[in-house]
C-alpha cells in the first residue's frame, strides 16, 4: 500500500516537473508574441502620432497583463527614481529584471532597441522598432515550434523518468 | 514641474536649492556650459555656483529629461534652438550644428543649455486694458519692445484678462502659439493661465494656426506672439478683414522701426492696428505706454 502511494507520488512529481517545463516553453512563446505586439504598437504610435514614449509605456503597463505589463511599469518606475537614470538605463534594468524567460539573443534585441528609443527622429526610431519587432516575431515562431517539438519529449521523459524511478525504488 | 531646475541631476539641483530662498525666487535662468561651472541668472546678473561643473553626460541627461525622453516630439523646436518643458519653462540649447541644404537639422554636440524659468505675471494687463477699448470694442493692438522686455508676459495677461472678462466683457480668444511660449501647452492643457475662453493652436506655424482658428473656432479675438514672416502678415490681414480683434507682439524699439521692416510695413500702411503698446524699462522700472494710431505716426 505504501509502495503504491509512493509510486503515485513519484509519478505525479516527475510528470508535474515535465508539465512545468512544457509550461515554461509556452510562457516564453506567449511572452515573445506579446512583446512583438507591444513593439509594433510603439512603432505605429511613434511613426504616425509622434506620441511621447512615457505615455506609450503607461498605456502598455496598464493594458498588457503579465511580464510585458510589468516590464513597461518597471521602465516607468526606474525613470521616476530620484537619481534620474536615462531611458536607456531604465529600459535595460527592466529587461534584466522582468523578462527572465528571454534568451540572450532576444534580450540583446531589446537592449539594442533601448539605445535608440527617445534619442532620434521618429523615422529612425520606427525603423529600429520595426527591426526589433521582426526579430521578436521570428523568435516567437521558433519558440512555438520548440514548444510543440519539445513538449512531447518532456512529457514522455517525465512519464518514463517516473516509471524508472518507481521501478528502481521498488 | 514648478521649478525648471528640477530637470538637473541631484547634485546640481541641490546646489541650486542651497541658495537663499529669496534668491531662488528670482532665478530667471540656470545655465550649463560644457566643462564650466553651472550659473544662475538673476535680474541683477549671472552668478556661478561654486563646486559645480557640467559634463557631457549631464547635458545629455538634462536634454533627454526636458524632451520627455522623446526627442521625436520636439525635433522641430530643437532645430529652432529650444525645447518646451512641462510647466511652461523653456530649454535653450546651442552646440555644433548639423546643416543640410542650408537648414539646421540637428545638433551633433550640445555645448550649452539654458533652462529658462517660466514667469507669468497676473494683473499687468489691468493698467493698459481700458485704453485698448473704444466704444466697448477691443481695438487691434500691437505690443512693441526689443527682445526680452516682457512683451509675451503682457500679451499672456491681456489674453487672460479678456478671456476671463476682467475689466471688460468676456471674449472668446483664439491663440496661435507657434513656439508654445504664451500658453505653454503640455499634453493638451495650457500650463500658464490664458483664461477660460481661450482656444490654443500650439506648435503650428502662425499663418496656418490663424486660418485654422478663424475657420474652426470662431474667435472674437485673435492673438499671436511675434509676427516675423510675410505669411504671418498675410494671415493677419485676412483676420483683420473678418472683424476679429487682433492682439499681437513685435520686436521693435519704436513704431518707426516697424515701417522699416518688410513683415510689418504692410500692416502699418494698411492701418491694421489701432493701438500700440510700448513696453519701456526693465524689472521694477517697467512701464507700458499706449498710443493710438494717429499719435504713433502710423
Amino acid at each position: 500500500m505504501l509502495n503504491a502511494i509512493g509510486a503515485v507520488m513519484v509519478m505525479t512529481g516527475m510528470v508535474g516537473l515535465a508539465w512545468r517545463a512544457v509550461g515554461r516553453l509556452g510562457e516564453r512563446a506567449e511572452l515573445l508574441r506579446s512583446l512583438q505586439g507591444a513593439v509594433s504598437y510603439l512603432e505605429e504610435e511613434v511613426s504616425f502620432r509622434f506620441t511621447p514614449l512615457p505615455k506609450l509605456f503607461e498605456h502598455l503597463a496598464q493594458s498588457r497583463r503579465g511580464p510585458v505589463g510589468h516590464f513597461f511599469q518597471g521602465v516607468l518606475n526606474t525613470l521616476a527614481e530620484p537619481g534620474k537614470p536615462t531611458l536607456c538605463q531604465s529600459w535595460w534594468k527592466a529587461v534584466r529584471e522582468e523578462l527572465s524567460l528571454l534568451r540572450e539573443t532576444e534580450r540583446q534585441t531589446l537592449e539594442e532597441l533601448g539605445e535608440v528609443l527617445g534619442q532620434y527622429d521618429a523615422q529612425t526610431q520606427a525603423k529600429a522598432l520595426g527591426l526589433a519587432g521582426q526579430r521578436l516575431a521570428e523568435a516567437y515562431i521558433e519558440a512555438r515550434a520548440e514548444r510543440q517539438r519539445l513538449g512531447k519529449v518532456y512529457l514522455t521523459l517525465g512519464v518514463a523518468g517516473g516509471l524508472v524511478t518507481v521501478l528502481v525504488l521498488i | 514641474m514648478e521649478k525648471v531646475w528640477e530637470l538637473l541631476p541631484s547634485k546640481l539641483w541641490e546646489a541650486v536649492e542651497r541658495l537663499p530662498a529669496a534668491e531662488r525666487e528670482r532665478i530667471e535662468e540656470v545655465r550649463l556650459r560644457l566643462g564650466r561651472p553651472v550659473s544662475v541668472s538673476l535680474p541683477e546678473g549671472e552668478h556661478f555656483l561654486p563646486g559645480t561643473a557640467a559634463d557631457r553626460e549631464t547635458l545629455e541627461r538634462v536634454l533627454e529629461r526636458a524632451s520627455g525622453c522623446s526627442v521625436h516630439t520636439v525635433l522641430e523646436q530643437l532645430r529652432n534652438g529650444f525645447v518646451p518643458v512641462q510647466g511652461g519653462h523653456r530649454l535653450g540649447l546651442c552646440g555644433t550644428g548639423v546643416v543640410d541644404n542650408g537648414v539646421l537639422i540637428n545638433l551633433r554636440t550640445v555645448s550649452s543649455l539654458s533652462l529658462r524659468q517660466a514667469r507669468e505675471v497676473k494683473g499687468i494687463a489691468a493698467t493698459v486694458l481700458p485704453a485698448l477699448f473704444e466704444k466697448k470694442r477691443l481695438q487691434n493692438t500691437l505690443i512693441l519692445a526689443p527682445p526680452g522686455r516682457g512683451k509675451t508676459t503682457l500679451l499672456r495677461d491681456l489674453i487672460r484678462a479678456v478671456s476671463s472678462g476682467e475689466g471688460c466683457p468676456p471674449l472668446r480668444v483664439g491663440l496661435a502659439d507657434e513656439r508654445g511660449e504664451v500658453a505653454a501647452v503640455w499634453d493638451g492643457r495650457p500650463m500658464l493661465d490664458v483664461g477660460p475662453r481661450t482656444d490654443v493652436m500650439d506648435s503650428c506655424p502662425k499663418d496656418i494656426g490663424i486660418m485654422a482658428l478663424l475657420r474652426g473656432m470662431n474667435p472674437q479675438v485673435l492673438a499671436v506672439d511675434e509676427i516675423t514672416r510675410a505669411a504671418d502678415t498675410e494671415a493677419l490681414l485676412q483676420a483683420a478683414g473678418c472683424g476679429t480683434a487682433l492682439l499681437a507682439t513685435a520686436h521693435a524699439g519704436c513704431v518707426d522701426d516697424l515701417k522699416r521692416r518688410g513683415a510689418y510695413r504692410r500692416l502699418v500702411q494698411e492701418g491694421v492696428f489701432e493701438r500700440f503698446v510700448m513696453v519701456e524699462g526693465m524689472g521694477q522700472e517697467r512701464s507700458y505706454r499706449v498710443m493710438k494710431r494717429g499719435d504713433a505716426g502710423c
